[in-house]
This record gives structure tokens, C-alpha cells and sequence, in this order.
């Protein structure tokens, strides 16, 4: 790491220090590779545990109550979607919260731009923000207004062959279904702490959880709403039913002779899959990463990356990385698309 | 692939073409699902109407090949009632036309017992049904007079559902040998002429399985008919009497009642009623009481012998397993395994323990202690068992299997087909990851090799995340089972896949065993021929 006053750099492989990969989950579009580590740091709680109490009182400030004992990181663009005739909301950030105690995000964003009504105070499901609005988010956190999402999901739900206001449950019921699968398909193992997560052969998403505890809290938020979406907007712009094998996938080859020619085929595809995809990976390794310092709390700080080939955040306790949720920026990934487009011919 | 314990009945299916043996593993199948799913409500996916249709045309697919597997499927505990009444009206509307595997007197019997099976109001809807489709021939009219005289009809039931119970005698006699029967009964015994006693013998009497009943039954059918004089059975008195007291209505059913009270004593308040039929209510109440405090015994002092294994399971995985939880699932498998209508000699379990297998939070763990009872009950009903997990490792026979990580099945797949089972069982969730579809290719690689071992995939219920069950390759029969009971149904869908006229021979043994005996099908089909 080079420390500057106010930035940092790091580099991917820093970020993600400490944990191992796991066997690659694969489904339709999108690849998960799991994350391991005995590094677990149980200092730190998520919104899904019990104790944490979500309010709003006021239309963009979304208000934490953390009686745990512990410090509650909100993971970057949690957000809720109630039953009750309250405006939905969500964070345009990450956030630290003390132990036993409260804390207002005034830069909160409403999600459900024609209903009235503030969340009372209660236990809810926490979502994160779909992934094609996560950016849009995060380059406005520090600036107040409720408002400032609605631009962004009415072009996310029109994408998505939804009409209407800029509501994000129109597209959460809409896929239901299909979010809900995603959670089904991919599956925590022993010991994860994070995933790189991986869409049409593009590494799409770093997160980095500080325990397994709170990785198993998260992750189906972000597997539903954040990367589930993804895949589903891919889906949709590829128009392919069923989707096309990613590039890493390897099929297993007709001509076989026996049955240990194939239990012998089996292995040897697997890792030859494994070997793709861990090389699509390994190529980021050395990315550089320039961090912005939003806040310090307790020892922790919170930093913002600058955007380039990733934007997100992390919460670092000193060297070590805590908590990390790491995108695709939407500039690079349109660049890689442009990139794979077919060359002109006529 | 053989029947558990003593030898099964052989069945010939020589009156089939090859097209119907051809189809017939999948459109049994395919009724199957619908005989034991399906309802005459709408679903979440699907109207009314789509369902209606989707079922009727899974029943016409397997009537058109035997009728006499159509009729003895019927009989399948889990069947609904909704499957047996479509069932019954196909069965009585269309006329034997060739061979089936039940012979027509074989047919009958089932008729009879899928009728009495009923609950009494949905056997009554039925012959209203019938009643409206016009179905009114001889064999109608006496499984109708066999179903209602032959023990169906009591004084409770006389007062309860005495409208329907009227449409469906008359709809068996006819209107003009009902007025008369109403006629003859209303006289006393001793002025009947000689001529009368016939009659009443043989529309009524002859019907009337025990002699002792003759006189509650006659009575009864006089009071649906309409008559009212001279009853002497205290709830059918009760029926008139209440009309003018109505405290007298004590006896009756809530319901009746009720009516009785809103056309009678409109002075009266629907809480009198219920107070006066307090007696009749709490009947069914401290049955329900009854249960609770069993339910709370066995908090407190546990009894295993009254869990199903999968509930033994659950309990294993949030208490620990004990010699005493072990030595109850054993009993448990050994005991669903002598219900199997099939037993195996060497079978594979290819189990799923995969963190999905752990369940939704609303059935934590459900899905894999239903696979774990799967497994016992597989291994239970085989002479050789083998089971591993979907990487090829071996796995216990017996215990418990903590859920985790990601799931590859296709190794474990090849793993067990090298040690050449009878068939191999793969237990999960279908939600395959580490790849997905990837024992799909295993399993269209294994047919390329010529390898035509039967794999089955058993899918546990799953809560709402699936909505349905996950098809691992569409190569591989797919079993939906909840629990150990479902889990014959679902043998006998494999062993139709397997072999034909043991599949066949199966469904008899189950549906029919005290009729059914060995040769007797035959014997049944030769002499219909």
C-alpha cells in the first residue's frame, strides 16, 4: 500500500488478501468464485442481524439503531423495500456505526418515487441496490437529495421493459422469480467470506465480508438484487434462451470410449474451467486501486475508490481490508463490449 | 427389480401395441403428477381452466392405453379426490372396449372402493355429476345403490345431506320407482303385499349388506324420499320435531340445525344453535384436544416411535443424533421399505449434500432430512446399497450429512456407475453449480456408451425459493418426494421405467394385493378374452 495524506493505492490483490479461492460456481451467465478464509474478524455486525433497527425519519435519511454490542458495517447500497406504505429507501454509500448506537444517513435515496410515508422503525429484509444502479449511487453519496436516484431507475426499469415511475420494486416484483432463483443456485461454503463474481466472461463484482458470520448475512442481497440483475439485463441483451455457455465453460467431449474415459473427462474439463476462469482473475491481480478517505470511525475508514476500471468502497482497519465491495465500472464494461463487437465487413 | 417380499402377480401386457408400451412409462408417469398434485383449484402459475385442462388430458393419455392401469393408479394412496371423481365419471361413461389389464368384475371392485373412499359430500357431488352428464347406466345405477345401501347412509348422514342424498337415489332408480319405493315404505311392514316385497327387495333390500341395518336403512331412505311420518331414528325425529321445538334439534349436525332455525324459528339467534349443538361439536373438538395433548406429551416425555423419520431427522439435526433417534429411523426405513411395492438388489444413492439441501428459513433443513430418509429407506430396500456424495466420496448408509458448499454431482454420477448398480438414485435439490448442466452431458455421455442403467433423480419438497422441482437433465426421470410415504409412488413411476410388466405388477400389489393375487390378472385377462 502507498499512503498518501488523503488517497491511497492498493491493488486488487491486496484487497483481497488473506482469502482463497474456491471451486467456481457456474450458472447460466454468471460464474461465482468463492472466497475462503481463517482470517475471520467477528468484530462487526451486518443490518440482517436482529438487533440493528432501521428507520426513516425524514424523506433521504435513512436512520441505523444498532443495539448490538458490536460495530455495524452497512454494506454499501443496502436498501429496503417494505410492505407498508412507506417510501422505500436505500444508502448512496457504506456505512459505520458504532456499537450501541444510532446513527441518520441524511444522503439517503428514495427507491419508490410516487409513494409518501416514512419506514417506521423496525427489523426489515435488506436488499442491494441493483448493480446498474450502484455507480450512479455511489458518485453522488456525498451530496444530500432523495431524488437523485430517480433518473437512474426509470432508465434501469425502462431497460428492463418496465413503464412507469421510478420505482425498484416494479422491477423486484416483476423478477421475482427469477432473483429468487439465483439465491437457490449459488451456495455458500465453508468458510466464505467474499466472491468475485463473474458475468458473460467480465469480472463484474469483489466483495470482501470481515467474517463468514456476515458474508452468510449479505450474500444473498447481493447475489438477488445486486449481481441476480446483472445477469438478468445481460440475459435480456443477449436475447439467448437458454443462455450461451460462458467462453471459460468447456463441454465435454462426444467422442468418449469408456466410463473411466469419462470420469477421467470429467476431471479434466473441471479444471480446465477452473483454469480459465481463475485466469480471467489472475489478470486483474495487479490493478491498482486509488482510495478517498470519506470517514474515519473507531480506528476504521472508511475510502472510496476513484472511478476507473473499478468503483466501490472498503472499510480498512490500518493495512488490513475489513470489507470490500468492488464493481465493474460501467465505462470499462461498455469498453469491453466494444472491444468484443464484431469488425466492421460489408 | 422385484416385489418385497413374497413373488408379484405376473401381468401380461400382450394386448398392447409396441407405441402404448412404448409410451406408457411417460404418460403414467405424467398422471401420476397429476392424480397425486393436482386439484380442481387454480395455482399460482396457472387458471382454473389451464389446470383443468392440463389434467384431463394426462388422464385421457393413460385411459387410452389400459384402463385397467388407469383404474387401479386411481387407487394410489395420495390420489386426490378430485383425480378419483374425474376418474369414476371416465370410467363409468366410456364402455369397455377391448383388453385391459383389470377384468371387468376387477374393474367394478375398484369402482366401489374409489366411491366408498370419498368422503361422503364429494361422493355425493360425484353422483350429482354423473346426474348431470347424463351417466345413468346399469353399472352406474348399482355402484350408486351399492355405495349409499351398502353402508353409506345413516341416520347422520340422512339428515346432513338429505337433498343430494334424494338426486342421487332417484337418479339410480328413477323418479317413478323412487315415488314408488317412497310409497311402499311409508306403509307399515305387515300391510305390504306380496308384490311390494318384491319390489323393495329388489331395489332396496338386495343392496343392504347386513341384515341388522335393514330397517335404519329403509327408514332412512324414506325420510330422503320425502316422507316423514312415523320415524322412529332420534336424529330424523329430531328433524321434524325441531321444526316445531326446537330445542329437540339437540342431536342434529350444527348446520342443519341452523337451517332448520332460519326457516322455523326466525326468533331464535345462530349462537342458540350453537350452544344447542355444543354436544355435537365438541366431539370433534377434543379429538382435536386429544391431539394437542398428545403433541405436548411428546414434548415432555418424547415419544420417537410416533415421528416420522424426516421429523426424526429435523429433531437429530437441532437436538444430536442418539443411539435411540438411530435405532427409531432404522425401524422407520425398514418398515416404509416393507410398504415399497418394489425391492431392489444393488442400488446406488448418489446424495446431494450441498449447503442448498440445508432448505429456505421457513423449513430449515427439510430437504435434506428428506433425503436422508430417502437414503435409509433405499438402502433399506435393497440387498446392497451403495452412497456417496455428488464428488464420489463415500457417505454413511445411515446418520446424519451436514449440508455444505456447492454442488457437482456428474463425478459422483460416473463413480457409481462404475460399480455397476441396479439403478442409482440421486437425491437433490437439482440446483447444480460447480457446473450447472454438467450431469446432463454425463448422462447423455453414459447413454452414448450404451449404458442403460436407470437413474432417477428424488427431489425433497422444496420451500418457496424453487417453486418447483429442479430438473437435473431432462434424460432423468424426476420424483418429486416430501416424505417417506410418496416415496412408493415414485418407485413405481422407476419401476415402470425399468421394466414394464413389473411396473405393472407393482401397482397391482399395491392398489389391489388382497384381489390380485399371483396369476390371478391373467387368469382375469384370458377369461375376459
Amino acid at each position: 500500500m502507498i499512503f498518501g495524506k488523503r488517497k491511497k493505492t492498493i491493488t486488487l490483490a491486496e484487497v483481497l488478501r488473506g482469502t482463497e479461492a474456491s471451486r467456481v460456481q457456474s450458472v447460466g451467465y454468471m460464474q461465482v468464485i468463492p472466497l475462503t478464509s481463517d482470517l475471520t474478524d467477528d468484530r462487526f455486525v451486518s443490518p440482517a442481524e436482529v438487533g440493528v433497527g432501521v428507520t426513516t425519519t425524514h424523506y433521504g435519511t435513512l436512520v441505523f439503531d444498532n443495539s448490538e454490542d458490536t460495530l455495524l458495517i452497512v454494506p454499501c447500497h443496502t436498501g429496503y423495500v417494505v410492505q407498508e406504505s412507506a417510501q422505500d429507501h436505500a444508502m448512496a454509500h457504506a456505512g459505520l456505526v458504532k456499537a450501541r448506537d444510532k446513527r441518520a444517513f441524511d444522503t439517503a435515496r428514495c427507491v419508490q418515487q410516487t409513494q409518501g410515508g416514512l419506514i417506521r422503525s423496525g427489523h426489515y429484509q435488506m436488499i442491494i441496490l441493483p448493480f446498474a444502479l450502484r455507480e450512479q449511487a455511489l458518485k453522488d453519496r456525498n451530496s444530500k437529495g432523495y431524488d437523485k436516484l430517480w433518473g437512474a431507475i426509470a432508465g434501469f426499469n425502462r431497460e428492463m421493459g418496465i413503464e412507469g415511475a421510478s420505482h425498484l420494486e416494479y422491477f423486484l416484483e416483476r423478477f421475482g422469480r427469477e432473483l429468487d432463483e439465483f439465491v437457490a443456485e449459488f451456495e455458500c461454503v465453508p468458510h466464505q467470506v467474499g466472491a468475485i463474481i463473474l458475468i458473460d466472461d467480465h469480472v463484474v463484482g469483489i466483495e470482501r465480508a470481515p467474517s463468514h458470520a456476515y458474508w452468510q448475512s449479505v450474500w444473498p442481497a447481493l447475489i438477488r438484487e445486486c449481481y441476480g440483475s446483472l445477469a438478468i439485463q445481460v440475459a435480456r441483451s443477449k436475447g439467448e434462451t437458454p443462455p450461451a455457455p460462458p467462453g471459460t465453460r468447456v463441454p465435454l467431449p462426444e467422442e468418449i470410449g469408456s466410463l473411466d474415459d469419462l470420469g477421467r473427462a470429467v476431471e479434466e474439463i473441471a479444471a480446465e474451467e477452473e483454469s480459465r476462469v481463475r485466469s480471467l482473475v489472475r489478470e486483474l491481480l495487479d490493478e491498482r486501486l486509488t482510495l478517498t478517505a470519506d470517514e474515519e470511525i473507531e480506528g476504521l475508514n472508511l475510502e472510496t475508490l476513484e472511478p476507473g476500471r473499478f468503483v466501490g468502497q472498503v472499510v480498512r482497519d490500518g493495512e488490513r481490508i475489513v470489507y470490500a465491495s468492488i464493481l465493474s465500472s460501467k465505462r470499462w464494461l461498455q469498453g469491453r463490449r466494444w472491444a468484443g463487437a464484431k469488425p466492421f465487413t460489408i | 427389480m422385484q416385489r418385497h417380499g413374497t413373488e408379484l402377480a405376473p401381468v401380461s401386457l400382450g394386448h398392447l401395441t409396441e407405441g402404448q408400451r412404448r409410451a406408457l412409462p411417460a404418460v403414467f408417469g405424467s398422471f401420476l403428477d397429476a392424480a397425486v398434485t393436482a386439484t380442481a383449484r387454480a395455482t399460482y402459475y396457472n387458471t382454473r381452466e389451464e389446470q383443468e385442462r392440463a389434467v384431463l388430458a394426462a388422464h385421457e393419455a393413460l385411459f387410452a392405453v389400459d384402463r385397467g392401469i388407469y383404474a387401479a393408479t386411481l387407487l394410489l394412496p395420495g390420489a386426490t379426490d378430485y383425480a378419483r371423481q374425474l376418474g369414476v365419471r371416465r370410467l363409468l361413461s366410456i364402455v369397455r372396449d377391448g383388453e385391459a389389464v383389470l377384468s371387468l368384475d376387477l374393474e367394478s371392485e375398484v369402482l366401489r372402493r374409489l366411491v366408498t373412499g370419498l368422503p361422503p359430500q364429494r361422493m355425493l357431488k360425484l353422483f350429482g355429476q354423473l346426474r348431470e352428464a347424463r351417466v345413468n347406466n346399469a353399472r352406474t345405477r348399482k355402484l350408486i345403490l351399492r355405495s349409499l345401501l351398502g353402508g353409506g347412509l345413516s341416520e347422520h348422514r340422512a339428515v346432513k345431506y338429505r337433498r343430494k342424498l334424494a338426486c342421487a337415489l332417484e337418479h339410480a332408480w328413477g323418479k317413478k320407482t323412487a315415488g314408488i319405493l317412497r310409497s311402499i315404505l311409508e306403509k307399515s311392514g305387515a300391510a305390504l303385499s306380496e308384490k311390494e316385497r318384491r319390489i323393495v327387495q329388489r331395489h332396496l333390500r338386495r343392496y343392504v349388506e347386513r341384515e341388522e341395518d335393514r330397517n335404519d336403512i329403509e327408514q332412512c331412505v324414506r325420510f330422503v324420499l320425502g316422507a316423514e311420518r312415523d320415524l322412529t331414528l332420534p336424529r330424523l325425529r329430531a328433524y321434524t320435531d325441531a321444526k316445531r321445538d326446537f330445542p329437540s334439534g339437540h342431536v342434529l349436525p350444527y348446520e342443519v340445525l341452523e337451517g332448520i332455525r332460519s326457516r322455523y324459528h326466525r326468533d331464535r339467534t345462530s349462537a342458540e344453535v350453537l350452544e344447542l349443538t355444543r354436544k355435537q361439536l365438541t366431539a370433534g373438538q377434543r379429538m382435536g384436544l386429544q391431539r394437542k395433548a398428545r403433541e405436548a406429551d411428546v414434548q415432555v416425555r418424547l415419544d420417537l416411535s410416533r415421528y416420522d423419520a424426516v421429523r426424526l431427522y429435523l429433531y437429530a439435526f437441532e437436538m444430536g443424533m442418539s443411539s435411540d433417534i438411530r435405532r427409531q429411523l432404522a425401524i422407520k426405513a425398514r418398515q416404509a421399505a416393507e410398504r415399497l411395492p418394489v425391492r431392489f438388489g444393488r442400488v446406488a444413492v448418489l446424495l446431494d449434500g450441498s449447503a442448498s439441501m440445508r432448505g429456505h428459513e421457513t423449513q430449515k433443513r427439510r430437504p435434506i432430512a428428506v433425503a436422508l430418509a430417502v437414503r435409509d429407506l433405499l438402502c433399506a430396500a435393497a440387498d446392497e446399497a451403495i452412497v456417496s456424495t455428488g464428488d464420489g466420496r463415500p457417505a454413511p448408509v445411515h446418520g446424519l450429512v451436514e449440508t455444505r458448499g456447492d454442488t457437482s454431482l456428474a463425478a459422483g454420477l460416473v463413480a457409481l456407475l462404475r460399480r455397476d448398480p441396479e439403478a442409482i438414485f440421486m437425491v437433490t435439490d437439482g440446483y447444480e453449480n460447480a457446473p450447472s448442466r454438467r450431469t446432463d452431458e454425463v448422462v447423455h455421455a453414459v447413454r452414448r456408451l450404451g449404458i442403460s442403467t436407470p437413474i432417477f433423480q428424488l427431489s425433497p419438497v422444496f420451500a418457496r425459493e424453487t417453486g418447483a422441482v429442479r430438473l437435473l437433465s431432462a434424460e432423468v426421470p424426476t420424483l418429486p418426494v416430501s416424505n417417506t410415504e410418496g416415496i412408493g409412488i415414485g418407485l413405481l413411476k422407476a419401476a415402470f421405467e425399468i421394466d414394464l410388466e413389473r411396473g405393472v405388477a407393482a401397482l397391482l400389489g399395491m392398489t389391489l394385493p388382497a384381489l390380485v393375487t399371483p396369476g390371478s390378472v391373467t387368469k382375469e385377462i384370458e377369461a375376459d378374452a
